[in-house]
């Protein structure tokens, strides 16, 4: 009956075997620790208000969309920068600020990457909150003879404060444990709490300073999630209000969309370079190979064990206390992950640590986005095979697995992609070059920006293929036997 | 005779609190036996429990002289129609029911015969290749009866079955469960909080209000 307790023990594992550790803490320098704190706190907070702030306006954009489905799948476009690796969006905005000057490297340069990968987001958040929460107020507003900025106030910022901050707070703890683009947009300053934990880890070998900083940066997170009032990304079916009229701005929307488009893109003209480059190139070429084959395995592992865990769950663990627990659940950051791996579990292969730490960053979140929507349903079937005498086996088989195979390949095919282009666990638990994101950043640091993009692309197609296998798979399966 | 014992349990949350108290509780096991009570009485907590769907410790529901609460729900040999059928909806009529005699390792041809001869009963044999999905909500009642009483079993429970179908359903609806019932001598635990159901259909009632029989 108690068998959820076991998977909310294995997400709250990580914190505990730190705690046993306690005896070798130390303290980092003063002086340095409150320049980290400083510098980390400051590019969190302008990376979540600006995100926050065009975040809003791209709502009010979308909202000109919410007329016609047809837009929808649009309204999907402009979040992929937050859905794809960062690394591939951090080289795009890269490449195209060379071609015409330089890259501003350091804490602004970290702020702007940080808002365009999250303002996507924001908007479409804001947007739902404002459709289903706002609703037809804004029709009352105008007969009752408000003005728009009046309404913008108090009809939409003031009564959904509460969403907004925890908004923020989302936004704002991705950005303080944020890794790949602070490390790699960053100049030698630590711009954030991640930084700092892998420079200590890495760079110096003070494990002892590195437990310290884990465990800071867990509690603020933790402070930070008392805080957060509301959970959020939770996906259900959105309310189609239309009556918005006169309160969205159109043209923000395509801004948006354009915006996204030229990220996704990049400087197009260094693609072709990049691929002479890579094939002409001796030394990278056999290593790109090898990485290649390596990003794939991790990707279709991580899928894999998504997909084993979402049935076992559903089947097995389920339990309403769980929706709670991840509702409120902020998975550690990634160093902190590796971090833990390598203290507890020094003798496992380096793969199987990569793996499973990808399971446990991303479970809690495609669990908390689409968990409810379709584990929840089947709950009430299970009962009544239980109680008709079915055993796990057969429930597994003619219930769980005809019912779950096509949403969960949806699913595990997003870990295997996130799990392809993942580059902060595998910089901290694996050597050099050894996946396609780690290339990139050898690349990066040789400057080869041209080659650099094309293993880029090369590791969102190797993403793209784990993600189309799952996707297939369980299309043919539901084809063939549902 | 149905005996029920320490049937004690209780749920703490943030602003809800509920105590199922039942110390000892007997009725007659055969014919139909309605529970009635308002919402929030424990109507549902009482039903879960005699399902075993619900952890009960030291409970004991003693039926033919066995004690069911110490069996796994799968070994209880229950039926039951839940207030929204919760027909499998990726199997047809026939599917469904043919899964509850699998399920029971009864044997398929048997299984046939007897989901034939009761979908004759309920007029819905030509319905039996639908899928599960198309159903209307009369004929997924019926389905959801004869997928409970497919197998042998040795308790019926129906939870609020007419609730979710039209006003003018009900009366029919109300009249083929009672002779279906009566011609199968199934003993019947009916859930509901309609007196009308209790008029049309129970032998006898129990009322239940905060945890506890009346």
């Amino acid at each position: 009956m108690y068998k959820y307790w076991l998977w909310i023990f294995l997400f709250i594992s990580p914190y505990p075997i730190l705690l046993f550790k306690v005896n070798d803490f130390a303290l980092p320098p003063w002086s340095e620790f409150e320049r980290v704190l400083y510098l980390s706190f400051v590019q969190s907070f302008f990376s979540a208000s600006l995100a926050l702030i065009f975040g809003f306006l791209g709502a009010l954009g979308l909202l000109s969309w919410s007329q016609s489905k047809r837009f929808e799948s649009l309204r999907t476009f402009i979040t992929l920068p937050n859905f794809i690796p960062p690394l591939f969006v951090l080289l795009s905005v890269i490449n195209i600020f060379e071609s015409v000057g330089s890259f501003p490297f350091g804490l602004f340069g970290v702020v702007f990457i940080h808002v365009l990968l999250n303002v996507g987001l924001c908007a479409v958040i804001i947007e739902r909150l404002i459709r289903e929460n706002v609703g037809g107020t804004w029709e009352l507003a105008q007969v009752e003879g408000a003005g728009l900025a009046s309404f913008y106030w108090y009809g939409i910022i003031t009564y959904l404060k509460r969403d907004l901050l925890s908004l923020f707070i989302f936004v704002f703890a991705l950005s303080l444990t944020g890794f790949t683009v602070p490390l790699l947009a960053g100049n030698i300053e630590p711009l954030s709490l991640s930084i700092y934990l892998f420079n200590k880890l890495r760079l110096e070998g003070d494990w002892g300073q590195a437990l310290f900083l884990a465990l800071f940066e867990s509690t603020v997170l933790y402070l930070f999630t008392l805080l957060k009032t509301k959970p959020i990304l939770n996906i259900g079916r959105p309310l189609m209000y239309r009556g918005f009229k006169g309160l969205s701005l159109p043209g923000v929307a395509w801004a948006l969309a354009t915006i996204t488009l030229i990220l996704l893109l990049g400087d197009i003209t260094g693609w072709v370079s990049g691929v002479e480059q890579l094939f002409g190139d001796s030394v990278i070429l056999p290593r790109f190979g090898g990485a290649a084959l390596y990003t794939f395995s991790i990707g279709m592992a991580t899928g894999l064990l998504s997909f084993m865990s979402f049935l076992l769950l559903a089947g097995y663990f389920f339990h309403f206390r769980l929706f709670r627990f991840f509702g409120f659940y902020n998975s550690p950051s990634p160093i902190f992950l590796g971090f833990v791996f390598l203290l507890a579990l020094p003798e496992v292969g380096r793969g199987i640590q990569l793996v499973c730490g990808l399971w446990l960053l991303f479970f809690p979140l495609l669990f908390r986005m689409y968990g409810r929507a379709f584990i929840e349903p089947l709950q009430k079937q299970i009962e009544v095979a239980k109680v008709h005498g079915a055993g796990s086996g057969l429930i597994l088989k003619s219930i769980l697995f005809p019912q779950m195979v096509q949403p969960l390949c949806w699913l595990s095919g997003v870990a295997a992609f996130w799990g392809a282009g993942d580059f902060a666990l595998s910089r901290v638990l694996l050597g050099q070059d050894r996946t396609l994101a780690l290339l990139v950043e050898t690349l990066l640091g040789a400057y080869r920006l041209d080659m650099a993009t094309v293993v880029a692309l090369a590791m969102l197609l190797v993403g793209a293929v784990c993600m189309g296998l799952f996707v297939g798979a369980g299309y043919v399966y539901r084809k063939k036997y549902v | 005779m149905s005996i029920v014992k320490n049937m004690f349990k209780g749920y703490r949350e943030k602003d809800f609190q509920f105590d199922m108290h039942i110390e000892h509780l007997e009725w007659e096991d055969s014919g139909i036996t309605a529970l009635r009570g308002p919402s929030g009485s424990g109507k549902s907590t009482f039903f879960r429990l005699l399902l075993g769907l619900e952890p009960c410790p030291g409970m004991e529901w003693w039926l033919n002289e066995k004690n069911l609460a110490d069996l796994p729900v799968a070994q209880r040999q229950l039926g039951v129609v839940f207030q929204t059928y919760e027909l499998f909806p990726h199997m047809t009529a026939r599917q469904n029911i043919l899964f509850a005699g699998k399920a029971r390792g009864q044997n398929a041809k048997a299984t046939e015969a007897r989901m034939l001869e009761l979908s004759d009963q309920l007029e819905i044999r030509e319905n039996l290749d639908q899928s599960a999905q198309n159903l209307s909500g009369g004929q997924k009642q019926r389905v959801a009866l004869i997928r409970a009483m497919v197998a042998p079993i040795q308790y019926l429970f129906l939870d609020e079955p007419f609730s979710a179908l039209d006003s003018d359903l009900r009366d029919s609806a109300r009249k083929m469960v009672g002779e279906l019932v009566e011609r199968e001598k199934i003993p019947t635990l009916l859930v509901t909080h309609d007196e009308q159901d209790v008029q049309a259909l129970a032998h006898r009632e129990l009322k239940i209000e905060n945890g506890r029989i009346l």
